[in-house]
């Protein structure tokens, strides 16, 4: 028997390094014939999808020829050719999986023209689950999972359920997202045209969004030993989103007065031109002093406004408060006192003052008494 | 400005280069005497410092007249901002043309509250540090009554500590004073409305300067974040004028913090509540009616006033129990009330004049004589005299 089909290897470092090579040599000569195409022209991305199927066929197939038509025909790192022909049809079995989920989304990403942009809406992403999952099941009854028994049946009926469950929970993060792609994508090139209703739309979808998604995970409970600072941390980054989205709301209705109040100082100036005369730059600057303040003042003493502000001020506090509590836990190891232990201290402190004010008080008055002699 | 319109684009060009030039000589000529502008005094009037509790201080003016009026007047400021607004520049001085009219003049310093002083409440500042000063300056010039100005802010407070201690009053004056605080006129008073006082007091402690200045400047934001330095521009060559200017920017960005309980009581009951009308508000569990304030009364506001409107300070005349009251209406706004050439000519008569006549059935000063009526023992400090009101509270003097 020789040392190869003793399992046993003299060089198991340079076996392994000479497999990975003719691997990547593989790999390269595939994706080289991907990209420059089978025969010739530039390669295909409309459909990335098709396109990388095609490179790990290719690179697969010519692999399987590299290795005398098995993939796994070389032994290394200390494993006979034998023993991994063994663990050939476990390798296998995921390599069919992934392939079953490649085709689920290829055939969900297929049905339009725009391929994966329409891969990624809610009712492509639900299809291309229930497509993988039907796969998966057809796959667990063929007769490719005959030799590994019933137990692996049942493991590959958790992993289907558990896959399934994971789908749901980030489904949660992701599907809402995907319900106002669209309308955020409308609402943000409105915006860039100049459209401040449309960007005031997107803030407030993108908000709204948020909280029912990633806004959830950064409130959600934390776990573990680090569970009271992680949560901190995470309520500070949450109350901060939030204050930028006030920011940013309340910018915007300043960004949107400031354009009206532009057109109108344009307005003025041509009126102030009617006559033929050219108006001076010192009367030019006058007027965008006063068209600028009128129009900001009748936005400022409106209620809108008002809560507006107090909502960015309060957005702003929240977050500074959140933040200070997570600087706290960094701080309170360090040889210093915190902002709660001096909070405190200043309170007893003033208690302490004023108390002793009442009591020098009591004693001027009760001086006087004696003065008196009463 | 110029004001006939130019008839050709090359009359325009010529105009626009002729004043870019001087302007900009100007700025550059400005430029050298902000460069030798060593230092600029603000608070002018020589003053000694005669009391002082916690970050508090009084201070006595050195007259500079034969006294015409037999009571001291003692002014109290606002917490916003600082006191030397009202001596600002020498020839532009409130408390200079009270001083050279005969006024003897006693005024307080709140100083710049620091976290420590975050628990200060509405009731510690006016029946605490103001009726320290009330009776220090009682007990010192043997008047068991003496006259009382309040300015803005510090107008409401001494308002309110008239009601609570009307024995220790002998006239009022209200300068520019937010007292009714249902006026829809002042951006203030609309933005107070939505504001969430709690969490900012509960946040930081101290109500920064700085979150304050914002509230000013959004007010009027065009005016006074670009059109203020623009004309600067046009003044920066004359030393006087621009030491004028820069004197009034160090006035407005002095902001000390505001104590937060105090700051919170303020805006929650009168910005927001607008109690001390509806005779609701308590100050340290006592009731403040305005009826209880019977001594005679002088109002005086602006009518260009955008930080205090006329509308909210109009009313104390007929609110107050005053049988003696009289409103003096300014066409000015709230800073020219103090260094406007306007006031400069008729605000200090009028004040002086009022208050010598209603001094004049006071009683003869007896060294003394407040001692004999319960008072808080007062803390006398080192005397010191001093001109300048830039610094910041320094240490501590010995005290007796």
């Amino acid at each position: 028997m020789s040392e190869e089909q003793q399992g046993k290897v003299a060089d198991p470092f340079g076996q392994w390094l000479q497999f990975w090579q003719a691997s990547a040599d593989k790999w390269q000569r595939a994706v080289g014939q991907t990209v420059a195409g089978p025969s010739v022209g530039a390669p295909d991305w409309s459909n990335p999808m098709e396109t990388w199927k095609q490179m790990t066929e290719q690179w697969g197939q010519a692999l399987g020829q590299a290795q005398g038509g098995q993939p796994f025909g070389v032994g290394f790192g200390g494993v006979g050719a034998e023993t991994l022909g063994r663990m050939a049809p476990g390798s296998e079995l995921f390599l069919q999986m992934g392939q079953r989920w490649l085709q689920a989304v290829l055939e969900a990403a297929g049905k339009g023209p725009q391929g994966m942009q329409d891969a990624l809406n809610p009712d492509s992403l639900q299809e291309m689950q229930n497509v993988w999952q039907q796969q998966l099941a057809r796959f667990a009854e063929s007769a490719a999972m005959q030799p590994f028994g019933p137990a692996a049946s049942t493991w590959l009926g958790g992993v289907m359920n558990l896959t399934a469950l994971g789908q749901t929970v980030t489904g949660r993060l992701s599907v809402p997202w995907g319900d106002v792609a669209r309308d955020l994508s409308v609402a943000w090139q409105q915006a860039l045209r100049g459209d401040h209703e449309a960007l005031r739309e997107f803030t407030k979808t993108w908000k709204e969004t948020y909280n029912k998604t990633y806004g959830k995970l950064l409130q959600a409970p934390t776990l573990g030993y680090s569970r009271e600072p992680q949560e901190r941390l995470m309520r500070s980054l949450d109350a901060y989103v939030d204050y930028l989205a006030a920011v940013h709301e309340f910018t915007t209705v300043l960004e949107k007065v400031g354009r009206r109040a532009g057109q109108r100082w344009i307005g003025k100036v041509s009126d102030l031109a009617t006559d033929g005369t050219i108006p001076s730059h010192r009367s030019i600057y006058r007027l965008f002093l006063s068209t600028f303040e009128q129009n900001y003042a009748e936005v400022f003493r409106s209620q809108e406004y008002s809560v507006l502000q107090a909502r960015m001020v309060e957005a702003g506090l929240r977050f500074k408060r959140r933040l200070d509590s997570a600087l706290e836990d960094v701080i309170e190891v360090l040889p210093v006192p915190t902002d709660s232990e001096m909070k405190e201290l200043y309170q007893a402190f003033y208690e302490l003052r004023r108390t002793v004010k009442q009591q020098q008080r009591r004693i001027g008055e009760l001086e006087r008494l004696v003065a008196k002699g009463q | 400005m110029r004001k006939n319109p130019t008839k050709t684009i090359d009359e325009a060009l010529h105009n626009f280069s002729g004043d870019w030039v001087d302007v900009n000589r100007k700025y550059l000529t400005g430029m050298e005497h902000l460069l030798s502008m060593r230092d600029f005094e603000v608070d002018n009037s020589v003053k000694t410092e005669v009391y002082r509790e916690d970050k508090v201080r009084l201070f006595h003016y050195e007259p500079l007249a034969e006294q015409t009026c037999r009571v001291p007047l003692l002014i109290c400021y606002a917490l916003v901002n600082r006191y030397y607004m009202m001596d600002l520049q020498s020839d532009r001085s409130l408390i200079g043309n009270l001083l050279r009219s005969g006024l003897d003049i006693y005024i307080i310093d709140w100083g710049y509250p620091t976290k420590m002083d975050q628990f200060l409440t509405m009731e510690d500042y006016i029946q605490g540090y103001l009726n320290s000063c009330v009776d220090f300056v009682r007990s010192e010039t043997g008047h068991d009554e003496i006259n009382l100005l309040g300015v803005c802010q510090g107008g409401t407070f001494s308002t309110i500590y008239t009601a609570l201690n009307s024995e220790k009053i002998k006239n009022l004056v209200c300068m520019v004073a937010p007292i009714d605080f249902r006026s829809t006129d002042g951006l203030l008073n609309l933005w107070a409305q939505d504001l969430d006082v709690d969490t900012l007091v509960d946040t930081y402690g101290v109500i920064p300067g700085w979150f304050m200045n914002y509230g000013f400047l959004m007010l009027k934001p065009f005016q006074l974040i670009i059109d203020k330095y623009v004309s600067m521009l046009d003044i920066m060559h004359n030393r006087e004028a621009l030491s004028n200017f820069v004197r009034m920017e160090k006035w407005i960005f002095d902001s000390p913090g505001q104590a937060g309980e105090a700051f919170r009581k303020f805006i929650k009951d009168l910005y927001q509540s607008n109690k001390l009308v509806k005779g609701e508000l308590e100050i340290g569990g006592e009731r403040v009616s305005l009826k209880d304030v019977t001594c005679p009364l002088l109002n005086i506001y602006g009518t260009k006033d955008h930080l205090v409107p006329a509308e909210c300070s109009r009313p104390l005349t007929d609110l107050v129990g005053s049988k003696d009251t009289e409103a003096m209406e300014l066409p000015i706004g709230h800073i020219g009330m103090y260094v406007s050439s306007k006031s400069q000519k008729v605000l200090a008569p009028r004040v002086v004049e009022w208050l010598t006549a209603h001094s004049t059935d006071a009683p003869a000063p007896t060294k003394g004589a407040a001692k004999r009526a319960p008072a808080p023992r007062v803390k006398k400090t080192s005397r010191r005299k001093t001109r300048s009101g830039n610094a910041k509270p320094r240490p501590r003097t010995a005290r007796k």
